[in-house]
């Protein structure tokens, strides 16, 4: 039995990611791409902390929400390092 | 190429295994490498070759299209903390996720794809049908 569902919920990650860059990110594009990811993680979290939150669900994933948005920003630094340095 | 290896197989019997001789899009044009372990990233599979390089599926020719990828759901907390404390280590080891082809490299992107379709999705869900 065909799933056509499933096919284009594949064709539709693929193409969400294609269209943010993030498949095959070059060298030179990863402090962009991680300072866009921040800001979606950052609406997300706004989202969370307005919303009111009452299953445990919601609560796990502001605190995921925030954790990730803590890596991101670790990351950004060693990136931008890393950069003034092979830009040296 | 030695004797040994075996070219890996195209769509009909994907994918390759761990011995076998992939093909992919590499800097330089297309590449070859043996595969010395296959495993699943937080997005795609990731083929780790026997000099160490990370090939992410989609790049290697002939994997099938869409690829096979896994939901943000499919990952476990344990497991993103975990890709999380190493992503954060190799900074502060001071390695470049400029070096293509290597584990960081390999890690922060999958990294920024699954954080990108984990929160972006999330806040863009339709409301539950009642």
């Amino acid at each position: 039995m065909s799933r056509p569902h499933e096919e284009s919920e594949k064709e539709r990650v693929w193409r969400v990611l294609s269209e943010a860059g993030l498949i095959d990110i070059p060298p030179d594009e990863f402090a962009e791409r991680i300072k866009e990811a921040k800001h979606v993680v950052m609406g997300r979290l706004s989202e969370l902390l307005e919303a009111t939150l009452e299953a445990t669900t919601d609560i796990q994933e502001r605190e995921s929400a925030a954790y990730s948005l803590a890596t991101l920003k670790k990351l950004e630094g060693t990136v931008s390092r890393s950069g003034r340095r092979s830009s040296d | 190429m030695r004797p040994t290896e075996k070219q890996a197989g195209t769509a009909a019997n994907w994918s390759p295994e761990e011995g076998q001789i992939i093909t992919f899009r590499s800097l330089n044009g297309l590449s070859n490498g043996i595969v010395k372990e296959v495993r699943w990233g937080l997005v795609w599979r990731d083929f780790i070759l026997d000099d160490g390089r990370v090939i992410p599926e989609h790049k290697i020719l002939d994997h099938p299209e869409p690829p096979v990828w896994r939901t943000a759901e499919e990952v476990t907390q344990d497991e993103r903390e975990a890709w999380e404390r190493r992503l954060v280590s190799m900074a502060e080891a001071g390695l470049d996720p400029r070096d293509q082809e290597q584990s960081f490299w390999a890690e922060l992107n999958q990294y920024l794809a699954y954080t990108y379709l984990r929160f972006k999705q999330a806040g863009s869900k339709p409301p539950d049908p009642e």
